[in-house]
């Protein structure tokens, strides 16, 4: 069955602004948090992500609705983030707890509110930002978008250009890295 | 199975992506060591931790402006269409007309750039707007 970006897209592609509009509301969050979890940089995120977006607008006629629409835009994203890296200098920015606000990173936690559980929470949150930051550009890619983006091996393979093994080296690898800085959580 | 392979594949497991047939070996031999088993826990808790980092929550204002961009890329777009095709196909007319060999005085076969692109024009009038414009752009004047 066909995905409902691809009727959407030739929407776009004709210059439907409410269609374009369509994709930004629904691709834009987990677009936003990929961006800012693979750069580090959560003020420059959304910049990126706006690139991204024009980009699809501009592109919407090549588009071709055999590939799914969602490997393609994070195909985009990932392309551009080694970019903004690259303009960097490539070096990712890293989170400090003393740089957290409750605001801009909220404390996951159902149970019952404890001061020294919340400090816990961000301060195992803080370490799994920097584990991922320090993970090489293409183990970083991999595992955020099968973690967070919920990208199979097949798309994750589409969306690198590399064999479904090398993705799954890839994830195997970027797993077994995160385990040290991770361990005193474990 | 071997510890190594299913410490290789462990990864591939977790995230369901074995078929029926690498799977059920896996499932058999993380029944009966405990090391392997012990790994898969470790890597679930992983995937556990990073589960607890929310997503980013975008200014409110960034769907719009984002749309509002389009609009200025959408515009571009057609007012190009509208006027840059006539003004490339006027400005390619005119170069040909500049450019024609012989007929307007030019001279034929030989390298434009090695004399000036108004060649046409080298006996305006002394002084005419030409003229002027030949001096500058040869860096002539005598």
């Amino acid at each position: 069955m066909e995905e409902p970006e691809a009727e959407i897209m030739i929407e776009v592609a004709a210059g439907n602004l409410s269609a374009f509009r369509s994709i930004v509301e629904l691709h834009h969050k987990p677009l936003i948090s990929f961006i800012a979890r693979f750069t580090g940089d959560r003020d420059s995120a959304e910049d990126v992500a706006q690139e991204v977006f024009l980009r699809v607008f501009k592109a919407a006629k090549d588009y071709k609705p055999q590939a799914k629409f969602k490997t393609w835009l994070f195909t985009i994203a990932t392309n551009l983030c080694l970019n903004e890296i690259r303009d960097n200098k490539g070096s990712p920015k890293f989170v400090d707890v003393s740089d957290l606000h409750e605001q801009e990173y909220p404390i996951i936690a159902s149970e019952a509110f404890s001061p020294q559980k919340a400090a816990e929470n961000a301060e195992l949150s803080t370490a799994v930002r920097k584990a991922i930051r320090n993970l090489p550009k293409s183990q970083r890619i991999a595992i955020l978008l099968r973690q967070y983006n919920d990208f199979s091996y097949n798309e994750l393979s589409k969306a690198m250009g590399i064999s479904i093994p090398a993705v799954e080296s890839l994830i195997q690898r970027a797993r077994q890295s995160l385990k040290k800085p991770l361990s005193p959580y474990l | 199975m071997n510890c190594d392979y299913c410490k290789e594949k462990l990864s591939a497991y977790i995230d369901k992506e074995l078929s029926r047939e690498e799977r059920l070996p896996m499932e058999e031999h993380l029944k009966i060591c405990p090391s392997c088993a012990r790994e898969a826990e470790t890597l679930n808790q992983i995937g556990l931790f990073m589960g607890r980092i929310p997503e980013e929550t975008p200014s409110p204002a960034f769907v719009q402006t984002t749309v509002n961009k389009a609009v200025v890329i959408l515009r571009r777009s057609l007012w190009s269409n509208l006027f840059l095709n006539p003004v490339v196909s006027f400005a390619r007319n005119a170069m040909a007309f500049v450019f024609a060999p012989d007929e307007y005085g030019a001279v034929g076969g030989q390298n434009l750039s090695s004399h000036g692109y108004l060649r046409t024009f080298d006996d305006s009038p002394p002084g005419s707007f030409t003229d002027v414009y030949l001096t500058v752009i040869q860096g002539g004047g005598n």
